[in-house]
């Protein structure tokens, strides 16, 4: 009886940047959770007799232009864009692999009418159909993430059917097939652990261009509302103090973009892993 | 002799391109007919394009007929299988590194069978996997690992592990060892050969080695360019091939063991595209001994045990080959 | 002198390692003039790699070194650099043809293009020379075939096109990778056929490479047997046939089905080759040798002449089957 030897290891480790990125997600987290709790200031109550102090030692830093605690807006910020962020990833996510898989494997009508409405909906330039959407539903969170799902669904109905239709044709299908398993089988248990890995991946960078997307809304004054705390915003009341405070527009801009980075970090990091 | 499977005129034909009006036509092919007895190993053999992958994949459920039977047991097995009938025939297939599911262990794999089969009850899964891998000759550790981590032999293990879970009646080896290391093809061999003695199966084993199927297989159907031309006992057919393709193919392989006479006989020119409709018999074109009628008439397959479709079969030799 | 090849300690390192990982060598090969040497091993024994480094066109990652590289030129023998050795002297060809084909032309200005860098005739001669190289690999009906695109022909066809660009060099010695791997067994035969006719009448040397032992048995005069990147066995090819010396090929000719056989138990060979990262200090066979013993495991046996004329690299090697 032969030995059984590993040719390969049997998990690779994550790599080091996937772990960084997951590091600083947690610390955003813990931050988003935690912060505003320890803090003991009201982030919309404004208080115009505090505007524009600089950073003390009772406000870390400083206020903003109506006097509200800087610091405590940035960290509830946090509960604003990255949940609203993952819903409007995860539910298109959700819609389109569904939709992809179907149209990949089973093709024919099924794929014609999927390709044709992903068509459709790439026909029109991104931010003009979103901003009708949320015009048409109004603006907050639960519009946005409606917005989005009707549009980002399009991107993983696209990357699905494709893996699907480069695995349908390998011979593991064919093998399955011959062993009697029955095609719905087959597409969930064989097909899709395969084609899943280039899903999770797009997840990540979609989840950072939701952000983006919904700091970009807000600052045009779509998008989530005054008073509530959310960076994009935050990016916008802070323009005009520019020269003297430049504190208030770019400290939120960097909390985005440090979260950008750690989620392409995952992103990449996963993309190698899976790879190996 | 009651033929345990029967194929009956077996005609696959595939569109693959030109107009609607005149249409290429593949023929892949072309009114096969064999008889397999119960527990043989019945060898098919055949270089590219002969068709003896499509036939395999017609057998096995994969591809449907054009048209023509497959019989088992004297009933017609449907195209769309039933899951009763899909449990009668498994197949190995060629390449194990991608016929078997990256993603998934071999437990998983092997389980999901078991179950949606119901071959045996939940409680003795386990113990049916482990028992699968001491018949493959693996240790029970391999249950746990995914094809990546095993070695080619390895993997097509695995795979005749996965046909033989069902414990089907007739299991159809396609090309099982060609790709693997030549060293590791002996030991993948010995155990088809041994599981065949054990468990009583009935094989079709679709070959281009030549060499294997002597060993191998009871008898053998020779193939060219969708059909069978010559078809009878494995030794008949070595020692006295009467088809000039046939004749041709086991000259042109080369040997270890020198022979008296070293140099073979050798054919001219390529096969002719199966796009091509053929008048006559479709050998002729590379034929030494081609004559006026192999130009229109196509001959038929005649003969009891040992047949050949050909106008001038090779008379049978004394000692030797010529 | 008819030695037309001498390479000395030939080796082939994995770059980044700056020579402490070698999955090919040190090896020496040695052809004389219009032979065939064979050089057999299974996969990862580092055959193909051979045959590449010898022209170094070795895939990014791995780097050549060779103690010395010589070819005849008129009398002697001179030092070559690889690069200056390629499409010149020395050809090859492969197992996938069609990936040495342009397929943006046709077959005939392909061939009549390298005429016309070997000899700087006019174009319409050069024309005239690729159809007879054409039929002088064995293509039916050349004048009608060398307007073909490379993906109208069929594998054999692509091969002997593949071949006369090598005579078109005017190549003395043709490397050829696994040549008929891909290829049905009665189109070997026919590629095989040629390639034994080009040797004799144009005096062409061939270093061919297979997996396949009975294969170079058919073709080779001379044979190299490889394991893990060393030459374990080598000698005429009738004598290593008979009465093979190293365990190894013992076992592989154990192992093999032959067609003149239809009886007996193939022989297997447990365990795998060892990968180029954890080759064993000693003989690398050892771990799966029959007849391994101490010695085995610490030293590394060198290539010893028989009285046959045989080299066997083996502590235990003795007159076989």
């Amino acid at each position: 009886m032969e030995q059984v030897q590993s040719t390969k290891a049997a998990r690779t480790p994550l790599p080091g940047k996937a772990k960084v990125g997951f590091a600083i997600l947690a610390i955003y987290v813990l931050l988003g959770v935690l912060g505003p709790m320890l803090l003991p200031f009201d982030p919309d109550k404004a208080n115009v007799l505090q505007r524009l102090k600089p950073p003390s030692s009772t406000h870390w830093l400083g206020t903003d232009q109506l006097g509200r605690d800087f610091l405590i807006r940035l960290l509830i910020a946090i509960r604003v864009d990255i949940p609203v962020a993952l819903a409007a990833a995860f539910f298109p996510m959700v819609i389109g692999t569904v939709l992809g898989a179907i149209a990949g494997y089973y093709g024919r009508f099924t794929d014609i009418i999927v390709s044709r409405a992903a068509d459709m909906v790439q026909a029109f330039p991104v931010y003009v159909f979103l901003l009708v959407l949320v015009f048409a539903l109004g603006s907050g969170a639960t519009s946005f993430i409606i917005a989005a799902t009707a549009i980002a669904w399009v991107g993983y109905a696209r990357l699905t059917r494709g893996e699907v239709l480069r695995l349908k044709g390998q011979e593991f299908v064919a093998a399955a097939r011959v062993t009697g398993l029955p095609e719905w089988k087959i597409l969930v248990t064989h097909v899709m652990p395969n084609a899943l890995p280039q899903t999770l991946i797009y997840f990540m960078s979609d989840v950072v261009l939701m952000v983006l997307v919904l700091s970009s809304l807000s600052f045009l004054g779509v998008g989530i509302q005054p008073p509530t705390a959310e960076w994009g915003r935050m990016i916008s009341e802070g323009q005009p103090f520019l020269h003297s405070h430049w504190r208030l527009a770019v400290a939120p801009g960097l909390m985005l973009m440090v979260f950008g980075i750690a989620l392409s970090l995952i992103a990449d990091g996963l993309d190698e892993w899976f790879r190996a | 002799m009651s033929a345990f499977l029967k194929v009956e005129d077996l005609t696959v034909e595939f569109t693959v391109g030109g107009t609607k009006k005149a249409p290429a036509i593949l023929r892949a092919l072309r009114a096969v007919s064999l008889d397999v007895e119960k527990g043989s190993v019945y060898g098919i053999v055949g270089e590219s394009g002969c068709g003896k992958s499509t036939l395999a994949r017609v057998l096995s459920g994969l591809t449907p007929a054009t048209s023509g039977n497959v019989l088992l047991e004297k009933q017609p097995l449907s195209q769309a299988r039933s899951l009763a009938e899909r449990r009668r025939i498994q197949m190995v297939f060629q390449d194990p590194g991608s016929s078997l599911n990256p993603s998934m262990t071999v437990r998983r794999m092997l389980a999901q069978l078991l179950i949606h089969h119901s071959i045996v009850p939940r409680t003795q899964i386990e113990n049916r996997c482990q028992e699968l891998m001491a018949q493959v000759n693996m240790p029970v550790d391999a249950l746990g690992k995914k094809p990546g981590q095993l070695s080619g032999g390895q993997r097509q293990r695995i795979a005749i592990a996965r046909a033989l879970a069902m414990a089907p009646e007739i299991l159809i080896a396609d090309e099982p060892t060609a790709a693997l290391d030549v060293s590791v093809q002996a030991s993948v061999l010995n155990l088809m050969a041994d599981l065949i003695a054990e468990l009583g199966m009935t094989m079709i084993f679709i070959s281009h080695d030549m060499a294997v199927v002597r060993r191998v297989c009871d008898r053998v159907a020779v193939m060219y360019l969708g059909r069978i031309v010559e078809s009878g006992p494995t030794e008949e057919i070595f020692a006295n091939p009467k088809h000039p393709y046939t004749n041709a193919l086991m000259n042109a392989v080369p040997r270890l063991i020198p022979r008296a006479a070293d140099d073979y006989q050798m054919l001219k020119a390529e096969q002719p595209s199966p796009l091509a409709k053929i008048e006559g018999c479709a050998f002729r074109g590379r034929c030494p001994k081609a004559g006026d009628i192999c130009m229109t008439q196509d001959p038929a397959l005649a003969g009891s045990a040992h047949q050949v479709a050909c106008h001038f079969p090779r008379p049978p030799q004394q000692e030797g080959r010529s | 002198m008819s030695t037309v090849l001498d390479i000395h300690d030939l080796r082939v390192d994995l770059a980044k390692t700056g020579g402490k990982i070698s999955p090919v060598g040190p090896l020496d090969l040695t052809m004389e003039a219009g032979e065939c040497l064979g050089i057999v091993g299974e996969s990862g024994s580092g055959k193909s790699l051979t045959l590449k480094a010898i022209l170094d066109l070795l895939p990014d990652g791995l780097a050549r070194h060779a103690g010395h590289q010589k070819v005849r030129e008129g009398d002697v023998l001179v030092e070559r650099d690889p690069a200056a050795l390629r499409g010149r002297k020395i050809s090859m060809i492969s197992q996938e043809p069609g990936a040495a084909l342009d397929p943006l032309m046709r077959i005939g200005d392909l061939i009549a293009e390298i005429v016309r860098q070997h000899s700087g005739v006019s174009r319409s001669d050069a024309q005239l020379k690729a159809i007879d190289l054409l039929r002088r690999v064995g293509v039916p009906d050349p004048e009608t075939r060398a307007r073909f695109w490379p993906h109208a022909l069929s594998g054999g066809l692509k091969q002997r096109v593949v071949i006369s660009m090598a005579l078109a060099c005017r190549s003395e010695i043709l490397l050829c990778d696994e040549p008929t791997t891909a290829l049905d067994v009665t189109i070997q035969a026919q590629i095989v056929d040629l390639l034994r006719d080009l040797q004799k009448e144009e005096g062409l040397g061939l270093i061919f490479v297979t997996h396949d032992l009975a294969l170079i048995r058919q073709i080779a005069d001379r044979i190299c047997i490889m394991y893990a990147g060393l030459v374990v066995e080598s000698g005429p090819s009738t004598e290593i046939f008979a009465r093979p010396r190293h365990p190894y090929t013992q076992a592989l000719l154990a192992a093999l089905p032959d067609i003149e056989q239809s009886t007996g138990r193939l022989v297997p060979i447990e365990g795998t080759p060892p990968n180029p990262r954890d080759f064993p200090v000693g003989c690398r066979f050892a771990p799966r040798c029959p007849k391994a013993t101490d010695i085995c495991l610490t030293s590394r046996p060198e290539l010893e002449r028989s009285a046959s004329g045989t080299l066997t690299a083996c502590f235990h090697a003795e007159g076989g089957s």
